[in-house]
């Protein structure tokens, strides 16, 4: 039996049935270049087995699964402890709310509340609870379920909130309700502490769906993961970073949805994603990048809806940074923002500059003679930055990493540079940007967006101009401006008026108002653009896609076509 | 019988680095050899000189975004910035060959002197710089540079420092096994008998011994340090995010990848090529060694 040992020509050991390191690469090599030209092919197979009759002309079909790609899942779904924007999708989706917001037309409208009435003083709020509404395990809903509902965010120490909740509750309804209480069984009273008629429009906000009174007293913090309702569909099973599943629920006061399940699947990647939504494997999300929405929209299968455009983008100024406390570098930098390369580059078409300021076209009290306050005039901006000595100054920029965020914030580099200051960016995780964000001694400059939950003005310009809001406070500073009081105060007068009227005009006048003298004598926000979130479909209809732009889910009619 | 004298001269002659095999002819054998060495070169050559000869400047924004590659004064088009793609794929390989280049560098020299050390004093010094190499091999390579870019921030600097850390202990290592191995031979006891000091003895004697395969384990790291400097500006951790960098032009390019597939793959071909270049480079030199054979 021969024991010699076997050597290729360069004298490296040769065991039979196994492969030199050599010969590894090379054959590993010819595998990836094979795995690079398959990639095309497959994505150009899946194109043409997808491409066929649009979306929107297919007809559409009873039950069956809908895919929809969202950002992400914590694996807790509860409406007092927010975690990712589809962690709320799927809690819009379980829950219901006493009103509800039609984001086409900026109606609220009866939701399990079949309706309502203020007192005369307006600090009084009277909602009739609709009485054939079943919870996911048959029993019926009552003025105690709304009670305990609220209690449990309004109400401080309540042993059924998760650690860390953020009670969004308080700060969605403005911190203005002081008293909730049941009439009889199906008659609920709010009462206020400053009258508020968009109050009706605020209780339609994720944090104000309404949960079940028994469940959240025999569960506790546990909600999260075992969440009963009065929505179209009910908790199957979740599984944290990965997917939520839900399943019809026939009972539905609004009728039993068409589909069979829907399932929330995590998906984090973009071009995954994009992927997924041409080749069907998903069929409908609200979290495709802008960019990626060129690609999608040239896909015949796949329909990139045109929604309306309320996510506000918007530079905070941090007015305690020593640069920054001059009101003329403030307004230097807002005349340096070439909006329109955003709009086309960054957000790839899908923006509007912003016309009237915090409001877009689309919004109630949009006005488009605030087109000034957003223009773009970089000589003038030069020239502010020399009067203010603030040439060679240094400011830094944070963004989030992802998305259209740093196309857009070196864009804004660039800007920055034509005015002569020295700017520098720092991209960052979500979770390190709304740290750094909401923390004055944290950032300079930071670039960021308000997505509204609710369709009205106050939820834009109340949220971003108040001195007293985490923006005034926490993100621009602005509440520290003591030489600026009296102006932060008319400020806050004209947005409180705002909600104490129905009249559009009457509010128009008001917003229009208050943010000119913002621009004009605070300027801690220059507004960037006004986009959407890119909802598209392949394969599903009916999505409800007007409110899945602003990131709310009304899935109840939702289909998948045949 | 081998006289002292005879015993304590270095063995450079066989296997150190200064050695005539090392030569060009036995180092470049075979086609794979050329390529992989020429493709190494070629890429230095491309990223340090090609920048000469184009124009555009690679961080100068056009509101024109998008262009495809063939239009007039854009050889590879633009990108969604409406940046000249050429302009930045050439200046994007230089920091990413800064990096490689240092950390490995770095890695090496580090990594080897704490070998070296440990290997040769031994004892209590031994113990506590390799337990210390062991800690930090303990986690994985690109979680140990991503938390080093973490604390010290980003830029081609800080990169090169997280790098070095996360690849020195490997060095440090296997120096240290060749030096434990080299110190009882006669070479090393004859040149103490003759007098010499322990600093002679570890640099004149010992580490030419040692430095044709830390030498071979450079060329395996510099594709390591290829892909680790990519990930990590990949991920956002490298430079600005304006300035070319191969890494996060792969990145940025990513979800234009069905409409401009360019924008990804140039770079991530170019990353790629570098790696397997330096891959096939080190084969080569094993080979080249004798390292391979028993």
């Amino acid at each position: 039996m021969s024991t010699q040992i076997q050597r290729d020509e360069s004298g490296n050991i040769q065991v039979p049935g196994t492969m030199t390191r050599r010969g590894f690469m090379v054959n590993a090599g010819i595998l990836g270049l094979g795995a690079m030209a398959l990639g095309p092919f497959l994505t150009a197979c899946s194109r043409e087995a997808a491409t066929g009759t649009g979306a929107t002309a297919a007809a559409l079909r009873k039950g069956g699964t809908l895919t929809f790609a969202i950002d992400g899942t914590n694996g807790s779904l509860d409406p007092a402890a927010y975690t990712t924007l589809g962690d709320w999708l799927a809690v819009d989706t379980i829950c219901s709310g006493l009103t509800t917001a039609d984001f086409a037309t900026n109606e609220i409208q009866p939701s399990l509340a079949s309706g309502w009435t203020f007192s005369a003083d307006g600090l009084q709020l009277t909602l009739q609870l609709r009485e054939d509404v079943k919870f996911h395990d048959g029993t019926l809903l009552t003025s105690a379920d709304v009670v305990r509902t609220f209690n449990r965010q309004l109400v401080d120490g309540d042993a059924s909130l998760p650690t860390g909740a953020s009670r969004p509750l308080r700060g969605a309804t403005a911190r203005n309700i002081k008293a909730v209480e049941a009439v009889d069984p199906h008659t609920v009273r709010l009462t206020l502490g400053v009258p508020d008629l968009v109050l009706p429009g605020r209780l339609s906000h994720i944090s104000a769906r309404i949960l079940q009174a028994a469940q959240i007293d025999a569960v506790g913090a546990q909600l999260g993961t075992t969440l009963i309702g009065t929505g179209p569909y009910k908790l199957a099973s979740l599984a944290a970073q990965q997917s939520i599943t839900l399943e019809a629920f026939p009972d539905y006061f609004g009728g039993a949805p068409a589909l069979d399940r829907l399932v929330f699947q995590q998906v984090a990647d973009a071009s995954t994603l994009t992927a997924g939504l041409m080749s069907a494997q998903v069929n409908a999300s609200s979290f495709v990048s802008h960019s990626s929405a060129v690609s999608l929209k040239a896909n015949k299968a796949v329909t990139v809806y045109d929604v309306p455009r309320r996510v506000n983008v918007f530079v905070m100024m941090n007015v305690t940074r020593p640069v920054l406390a001059d009101l003329r570098v403030r307004k230097a930098i807002n005349l340096a923002i070439d909006r329109s390369q955003i709009c086309a580059n960054a957000f790839a078409g899908f923006a509007d500059e912003p016309k009237g300021y915090a409001l877009g076209a689309v919004s109630v009290g949009y006005d488009p003679s605030l087109a000034d306050l957003s223009s773009y005039d970089v000589s003038a901006a030069k020239a502010l930055i020399a009067e203010a000595g603030a040439t060679g100054a240094k400011v830094s920029l944070i963004a989030q990493n992802n998305n259209w965020y740093p196309r857009a914030a070196q864009i804004l580099e660039e800007n920055l540079k034509a005015i002569g200051l020295v700017p520098t960016i720092e991209l960052l995780d979500a979770g390190s940007f709304s740290g750094r964000f909401f923390d004055v001694g944290a950032h300079d400059l930071a670039l960021w967006e308000r997505n509204g939950y609710v369709p009205d003005p106050d939820e834009q310009v109340g949220n971003l101009l108040s001195s007293t809001g985490s923006y005034g406070s926490k993100g621009s500073g602005v509440a520290t401006l003591k030489d600026k009081a009296d102006v932060l105060a008319q400020i806050d007068g004209y947005l409180r008026s705002a909600c104490q009227t129905s009249d559009d005009a009457a509010r128009r006048d008001l917003y229009t108002k208050a943010q000119r003298l913002y621009a004009e004598q605070i300027m801690a926000l220059a507004m960037v653009c006004q986009t959407q979130n890119i909802v598209v479909s392949n394969g599903a209809s009916r999505l409800g896609e007007a409110s899945l732009a602003s990131q709310r889910a009304q899935l109840a009619q939702a289909a998948l076509t045949a | 019988m081998t006289s002292l004298v005879a015993a304590a001269a270095p063995r450079r002659g066989t296997t150190g680095w200064l050695s005539a095999r090392w030569s060009a002819r036995r180092v470049l054998r075979g086609p794979v050899a050329w390529l992989a060495w020429g493709t190494l070169v070629a890429l230095s050559v491309l990223v340090l000189v090609g920048p000469l000869f184009v124009t555009a400047d690679p961080q100068a924004q056009d509101s024109v975004a998008l262009l495809p590659a063939g239009t007039a004064g854009h050889l590879l088009g633009t990108d969604d910035l409406g940046r000249d793609v050429l302009a930045r794929v050439l200046a994007g390989g230089r920091p990413f060959l800064v990096v490689c280049a240092a950390a490995t560098a770095a890695s090496a020299l580090i990594g080897t002197s704490l070998g070296l050390l440990a290997g040769f004093r031994g004892g209590w010094v031994d113990a506590v710089v390799m337990r210390a190499m062991d800690v930090l091999l303990a986690f994985p390579l690109v979680l140990v540079a991503i938390l080093m870019v973490a604390v010290l921030g980003g830029g081609t600097g800080n990169m090169i420092v997280a790098i070095t850390i996360s690849q020195a202990p490997t060095f440090a290592r296997l120096a240290r096994n060749l030096t434990v191995g080299e110190v009882s031979r006669d070479y090393v006891r004859a040149s103490r008998c003759l007098g010499h000091g322990s600093w002679h003895i570890a640099l004149r004697e010992v580490l030419p011994n040692v430095s044709g395969q830390v030498l071979v384990q450079t060329t395996s790291t510099l594709a390591v340090t290829a892909g680790l400097s990519s990930a990590l500006s990949y991920l956002g951790l490298g430079q600005d995010a304006s300035a070319p960098d191969w890494g996060y032009m792969v990145r940025a390019g990513q979800e234009l990848i069905f409409s401009n597939p360019g924008l990804s793959l140039i770079p991530a071909l170019l990353i790629t090529a570098f790696a397997v270049a330096a891959n096939f480079a080190g084969d080569d030199l094993r080979d080249a060694t004798d390292l391979g054979r028993l």
